[in-house]
């Protein structure tokens, strides 16, 4: 039945909505985002249609087949090795000019190729008149028009998908590079020709424009091979600089002789969206203006989240409440209202605050925003001898690091890359949000919004002055200048923003219900073991594994029970705030967290702030730690990014307690 | 853009006013709330004489995001006056973000309410709707008029 599966790869620029159909077509939630370099893993779903089984892979944005990033060579990778049966190329059809680069390289491959001509409603919008015929004849391919975020056109392109499978006979354009680079190609393809392996897994054309073009990765495809020796002394006969410089010109000669006949009117000028941007990358203004939008998200994430906050609250203080008054014997009661109500309650509690931040982030990016804060810090970080690209997975370090540290992928030089994923953890995650909203809550009320502005601000301070130290030390190099494509300016939809906000939103609960309950039973057994202690008390276990590391905390004024707190949080940062629900006992004496720390002789404002400090630093959770050695594959780094961070966060808190202490 | 070229001078005019107004309340309350931090005067109400009348209390960077949108207005200004277009953009970005911020306030106000509702006790805190009235939702009522004003130019933004 192998006629009845056809596997399509989902190609093209950056940007350019890839992922977006690949959602659309299989269904799926893959993260979608207005800025280049969102994907940089290739992921694949399956959708039936007209009686075939489509295979479907979305691939990482590309802008040439000649791969320099990680995420790069992912995509290239698939289309040349794995040769899916049809390739289809994603082209934003207000762009079109700058993604047929791609299409010409693709060609060259000979694979069977369909254009999406995607976003075209914004072409139109715009005023474009896209020629789809003309298109067709010129590229010897068919194009179907998509509108991705709608769902327009789907069905057209997999109808298309499977027409194309089963056309017999196929050929695909080339273009000719001039008499003096054609005979070096031909020259070339003859003594690929006599290594019997290489002709059956890749057109020989396309290998020796490749290897002409100076492509690195193709070189070292064919190192092993016979001729490689032959080939090595070819190449060393001409001027591989100046031959790459003229098949691209060659390239772009061929596309602007094309591009007249498709589109119409569809001319570069200055928009009104790059006017704007003068106003948001103004050398003056950017950074203010990013730092006031910043700060209104967290002051709504704050302030407006309280109401619906006190609701749920007071629901679980009633479940507290009864279930202290009906279970029987007392230790179920205990363990079911102190342990699991008191544990997954206060960590429910922040579900509103999650949601909000993650709305607004999530506005912010999809209007194209984030990116030009990219850019704008970009700048500065440029100056002080960091990359700009390394903003990018810090961004999305808000949501969580886990996929931050992933993204570091779409940065090609190592030390830069090796220098962002140390620092991505200092970007505080959601998961530490509850506890800057319980402790900035309670004990700077008016001002919460702000301290938690100033706590997330601190991260990304820590974060690029980290990367800095480590670029002059141990990573040294030059930072790769930075090229960032700045996505056009969109109003955000609500369905985008409302999808972010509960796929965010949906993890955290999902994780208060696993790790969170389990970690709050485990914490609250620690808490009534051995049998017989008062609970929560000194003698318990937890008491014993408190006092035993607090001497280590209590400079920075953290008690036993904040100190284990943190212990815990290891293993999620939520868990911080959980256990500290369990130790102070919510149902028990009917006091919510918020007024029984309020009531706790040892905790003030100064500790407060020194415990939001090194909540926000200390130390990775485990997820993280996960990735990091996976990504670095060293144990070495990983064990590095996590001493570090504890030496950072207790220098800080530390000196965040001592001076406030001197202060008063 | 030739479209915009005749109306510059309202927007000229506009971007003055708008510009006058928020860098006015915006470095009043700075200075006030200021003051109040490195604790210059000794009550920190907000019936305070002109700070009463501003609705303005002490609010450092709430202040200084009044001081950012009128710099962004006059930064227009200055670009219009010296016969640049793309002035235009700056007035633009310095409504939009006007209006972006008294939603905020406006929200914030409601969150309170809303709690306070909840809780039942409005009496005990004394609150009032004034007290969460700020600058920033009263000079809001100017880049809303602008807005609606130049509501079609808005549109075209996003093309
Ligand atoms: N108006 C409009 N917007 C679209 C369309 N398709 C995608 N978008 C938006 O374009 C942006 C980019 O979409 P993605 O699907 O993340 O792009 P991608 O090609 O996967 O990007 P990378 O993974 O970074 O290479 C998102 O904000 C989408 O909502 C479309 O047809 N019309
Ligand atoms: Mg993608």
């Amino acid at each position: 039945m192998a006629d009845n599966r056809i596997r399509v790869a989902l190609t093209g620029n950056p940007n350019v909505g890839k992922t977006t159909l690949f959602n659309m077509i299989t269904g799926s939630r893959q993260h979608v985002g207005n800025w280049p370099g969102v994907t940089v893993e290739k992921k694949s779903g399956f959708k039936m249609h007209k009686g075939y089984e489509i295979e479907v892979v979305d691939l990482p944005g590309t802008y040439s087949l000649t791969a320099y990033s990680l995420d790069e060579v992912v995509a290239r990778d698939f289309i040349v090795d794995e040769k899916p049966d049809v390739v289809v190329q994603i082209v934003d059809a207000t762009n079109i000019e700058r993604n047929l680069y791609l299409t010409t390289q693709l060609m060259e491959l000979g694979s069977k190729m369909i254009i999406a001509l995607n976003m075209y409603d914004l072409a139109e919008e715009r005023g474009d008149k896209l020629h789809v015929e003309n298109m067709e004849k010129i590229l010897a391919m068919p194009v179907v028009l998509t509108i991705a975020s709608d769902n327009v056109g789907i069905s057209e392109l997999l109808d298309t998908v499977i027409a194309e499978k089963q056309k017999e006979n196929h050929h695909s354009r080339e273009i000719g590079y001039g008499d003096e680079i054609e005979s070096r190609i031909i020259e070339v393809e003859k003594v690929l020709s006599q290594e019997d392996g290489l002709a059956s897994r890749y057109p020989l054309r396309w290998l020796a424009v490749r290897l002409l073009d100076g492509d690195e990765n193709i070189l070292r495809k064919i190192s092993g091979s016979s001729v490689a020796l032959q080939i090595k002394s070819i190449l060393e006969s001409v001027d591989i600089e100046e031959y790459e410089a003229l098949m691209a010109d060659k390239r772009y000669e061929v596309i602007s002789a094309m591009f007249p006949q498709m589109c119409e009117r569809c001319m570069t000028r200055m928009t009104t969206s790059d006017m704007v941007d003068r106003v948001m990358t103004n050398k003056y203004l950017g950074i203010p203006i990013f730092l006031a939008l910043m700060w209104g998200a967290f002051e709504l994430t704050f302030s407006f989240a309280n109401p619906f906050m006190v609701i749920i609250e007071m629901i679980f203080v009633w479940l507290g409440e009864t279930a202290a008054f009906y279970i029987r014997p007392e230790w179920l009661a205990s363990l079911i209202g102190e342990g699991i109500i008191g544990g997954v309650g206060s960590v429910f509690l922040f579900i509103p605050n999650i949601f909000i931040l993650f709305f607004l982030l999530s506005m912010l990016e999809d209007s194209g925003y984030l990116a030009r804060a990219a850019f704008i810090v970009d700048r500065v970080m440029y100056k002080i001898g960091l990359q700009g690209k390394s903003f990018i997975p810090m961004l999305l370090g808000f949501g969580c690091n886990v996929p931050a540290i992933m993204a570091t992928r779409s940065i090609e030089d190592r030390m830069d890359r090796m220098a962002t994923i140390m620092v991505v953890p200092f970007i505080s995650c959601g998961a530490r949000l509850p506890i800057y909203i319980l402790f900035a809550g309670t004990f700077f009320s008016k001002n919460a919004g702000t301290v938690i502005f100033c706590i997330y601000l601190l991260g990304i301070l820590v974060a690029v002055a980290s990367a800095k130290l480590l670029r002059t030390t141990t990573l040294k190099g030059h930072p790769a200048p930075f090229i960032l494509e700045l996505p056009p300016y969109r109003v955000p939809t609500l369905k985008n923003s409302i999808r972010h906000m509960w796929d965010n939103g949906s993890m955290y609960i999902r994780k208060a219900g696993t790790i969170i309950l389990g970690g709050s039973v485990v914490i609250w057994l620690l808490a009534a073991l051995p049998w017989g202690v008062e609970y929560g008390s000194e003698d318990s276990f937890i008491g014993i594994v408190g006092h035993a590391i607090q001497p280590l905390l209590g400079p920075l004024g953290f008690d036993w029970k904040i100190s284990v707190s943190l212990l815990f949080g290891f293993v999620a940062k939520e868990i911080v705030v959980a256990s500290l629900g369990v130790l102070y006992g919510v149902g028990d004496d009917e006091l919510a967290l918020t007024d029984s720390l309020l009531a706790d002789p040892n905790m003030y404002g100064i500790t407060a702030l020194s415990l939001m400090v090194f909540s926000l630093l200390y130390m990775p959770c485990i997820a993280v730690v996960g990735i990091i050695k996976k990504e670095t594959g060293s144990w070495k780094w990983t064990a590095f990014s996590v001493a570090y961070g504890l030496a950072v966060a207790w220098l800080l808190a530390f000196i965040v307690f001592q001076g406030g202490k001197l202060l008063n | 853009m030739e479209q915009y070229s005749g109306r510059s001078k309202e927007k000229m005019f506009f971007a003055f006013l708008a510009g006058f107004l928020y860098l006015l309340a915006g470095s009043i309350q700075f200075v006030f709330s200021l003051s109040t931090v490195l604790d210059l005067f000794p009550v920190n109400s907000f019936e305070n004489g002109l700070i009463g009348l501003l609705f303005a209390p002490s609010d450092l960077i709430g202040s200084l995001i009044l001081v950012l949108i009128g710099s962004i207005f006059l930064y227009g200004l200055i670009e219009l006056r010296n016969g640049l277009n793309e002035g235009i953009a700056y007035v633009y970005v310095g409504i939009l973000i006007s209006i972006l911020f008294t939603v905020v306030y406006v929200l914030v106000i409601a969150g309170n309410w809303m709690e306070l509702y909840l809780l039942n006790d409005t009496e005990i805190c004394g609150w009032d709707i004034l007290y969460d009235l700020r600058p920033a939702i009263y000079l809001g009522i100017l880049p809303l008029c602008g807005y609606l004003i130049w509501r079609k130019e808005f549109r075209a933004m996003n093309k």
